[in-house]
C-alpha cells in the first residue's frame, strides 16, 4: 500500500493505518526531531504529537497532490522547531492553537509539486546523500542553522558576523546547486 | 514581484529562515495564484524535505507508540465531554453524558489497546442490533437529531466496537477520482461526519447498555421462571409420594 493510500485511510478514521503510517516513517521523523532538538526524550513528545496532528488534521493534507514524504518532513520539523523555540523562549511567540497550528505548523505544499514517497527516498538515498555531503562545511552550517535550528536570515547574518545579502546569497547557491542534483533524481 | 525574485524568496522560505516581512509579502504574492511559480515551490519543498536524509536514523522507544495511544484517547475523552452531546437545531438536548457509563467503556477499549494502536477496534458486535426493529428504533431515534437515516447510517465507520457495523463501505473503494476531490472538501465532509459518527456512537452505546440491561432482567426472569417450575414439579411429585 502507498502512503497515499494510507493517508486516505487515515482521513477514513482507519487506525491501523495510522499504525502502519507510524511504523514507516517514524524512526525518520524521529531521527529530524531528535537532530533538531538534541534530546530523545523531547523528540518522542513532539513525535507524538506529529502524529496526533496528522489523525487530527488530516483534512490538511492535500490528497490531490498526495506528496505524503514532503508534507510529513515540514510538519515535522516546523513542530520541532516551534518546541525548541517555545522551550527557549516561552514569551516569544503567539500561543499555540489551533489557528497558529494550522498558519505555522501545519506545512501548505504547492499546488504542483511531485508526490515523492518514503520508499522511493530510501531508493535513491546514496544519491541523495552524496549531493547533501558534497556541499561545503559552511553550507552546511548554513542548512544547519535555517533548517534544524530554525533561524531567520537576519539571526544567521548576526550568528555567522556576515551581511544578511551574503547570507541570502549562499542560500541561493546551495538551493541551486542541490535543485540541479536532486530534482532529475528525484522526479 | 520579479519572478527570480519570487523564486529567491522561495529557496529561503523553505529552509524556514525568510524574514517575517518577507514571508507575509511571499505569501500576498501566492495569492495571485496564476503568476505564482507553484512549480518551483513545489521542487523546493521536495528538495528541503530532502536535506533529512542523510542522518543516520534512530528508532524511538517503543514507549513514544503508547504515547500517541494515551494521547488520542485524552483527545477522544475530551471530544465526547461536552455534558450534552450537543444541543441540535430544534434546541432539544436529546443526550447527555450523564446517559451514558462511558467509563466503563473507556476503561475496556484501553485494555484491549495496550499492543498497538488499534484505536478503535472495529469487530462487529453481531449480537449487538441484530433486529431490524431496534435498528428502527435506534435510527428513529437519532432521527431527532436532525440528521436523516439515509444521510448517516449508510457511509459512516465508526470508532468504537460498539456500532452498527452492517452496510458499512469502506472509504477505501471510493474511486480515486472522487479521492482527490475530497482534499478540498475534507474539512467540511469531515466536520460533519466526525459529528455524525460521535453521535451514533453515543447511540449505540446507549442501545448496547439498554440491551445489557434487557439480557440481564430477561436472565433474571428466566431464572425465576425455573426456579418456580421445579418448586412445582418437586411440590407434584411430592404430592403424589405422600
Amino acid at each position: 500500500m502507498t502512503d497515499g493510500e494510507l493517508m486516505l485511510k487515515v482521513a477514513g478514521y482507519d487506525s491501523n493505518a495510522l499504525e502502519e503510517l507510524y511504523g514507516r516513517y517514524s524512526p525518520f521523523l524521529f531521527t529530524l526531531i531528535n537532530k533538531i532538538t538534541g534530546d530523545r526524550e523531547s523528540a518522542g513528545q513532539i513525535l507524538s504529537d506529529v502524529f496526533v496532528i496528522v489523525w487530527q488534521k488530516i483534512e490538511r493534507f492535500d490528497f490531490k497532490s498526495n506528496n505524503v514524504y514532503t508534507w510529513l518532513v515540514l510538519l515535522t520539523r516546523n513542530k520541532a522547531i516551534d518546541a525548541i523555540k517555545r522551550r527557549e523562549n516561552p514569551a516569544g511567540l503567539p500561543d499555540y492553537n489551533d489557528e497558529y497550528e494550522n498558519a505555522h505548523i501545519i506545512p501548505k505544499l504547492a499546488e504542483y509539486i511531485a508526490p515523492l514517497e518514503l520508499e522511493k527516498i530510501d531508493s535513491k538515498k546514496d544519491g541523495i546523500t552524496d549531493a547533501l555531503n558534497k556541499l561545503t562545511d559552511a553550507q552546511k552550517y548554513v542548512v544547519e542553522l535555517a533548517f534544524y535550528n530554525g533561524l531567520k536570515e537576519d539571526e544567521i547574518a548576526k550568528k555567522l558576523n556576515i551581511p544578511v545579502p551574503t547570507v541570502k546569497s549562499k542560500i541561493q547557491v546551495i538551493l541551486t546547486n542541490l535543485h540541479k542534483k536532486l530534482i532529475p533524481e528525484i522526479e | 514581484m520579479d519572478r527570480n525574485k519570487v523564486i529567491d524568496m522561495i529557496k529561503s522560505y523553505v529552509l524556514g529562515c525568510l524574514g517575517a516581512e518577507s514571508e507575509a509579502s511571499l505569501k500576498s504574492f501566492m495569492e495571485d495564484a496564476e503568476k505564482f511559480p507553484w512549480k518551483e515551490l513545489g521542487q523546493y519543498q521536495n528538495l528541503a524535505a530532502l536535506i533529512p536524509v542523510n542522518l543516520i536514523i534512530e528508532t524511538p522507544d517503543s514507549a513514544v507508540k503508547e504515547k500517541i495511544i494515551k494521547m488520542l484517547y485524552e483527545l477522544k475523552e475530551a471530544a465526547e465531554a461536552p455534558q450534552k452531546i450537543s444541543e441540535f437545531s430544534s434546541g432539544e438536548t436529546l443526550i447527555t453524558e450523564d446517559d451514558f457509563q462511558l467509563e466503563e467503556l473507556k476503561t475496556e477499549e484501553n485494555l484491549s489497546l495496550t499492543s498497538g494502536l488499534n484505536l478503535y477496534n472495529e469487530e462487529p458486535l453481531p449480537d449487538l442490533i441484530e433486529d431490524t426493529a431496534q435498528l428502527k428504533d435506534v435510527y428513529d431515534y437519532s432521527g431527532k437529531t436532525g440528521i436523516t437515516t439515509d444521510e448517516r447510517v449508510p457511509d459512516e465507520e465508526t470508532h468504537t466496537n460498539r456500532t452498527v457495523t452492517k452496510e458499512k463501505p469502506e472509504r477505501k473503494s471510493t474511486p480515486p477520482a472522487e479521492e482527490h476531490k475530497r482534499g478540498s472538501k475534507m474539512k467540511d465532509i469531515m466536520d460533519r461526519e466526525d459529528f455524525e459518527k460521535r453521535t451514533k456512537e453515543y447511540i449505540n452505546t446507549y442501545y448496547q447498555k439498554k440491551f445489557e440491561d434487557l439480557q440481564e432482567e430477561t436472565k433474571k426472569a428466566l431464572y425465576i421462571a425455573i426456579a418456580g417450575v421445579a418448586l412445582a414439579t418437586l411440590a407434584a411429585l411430592l404430592a403424589i409420594v405422600l
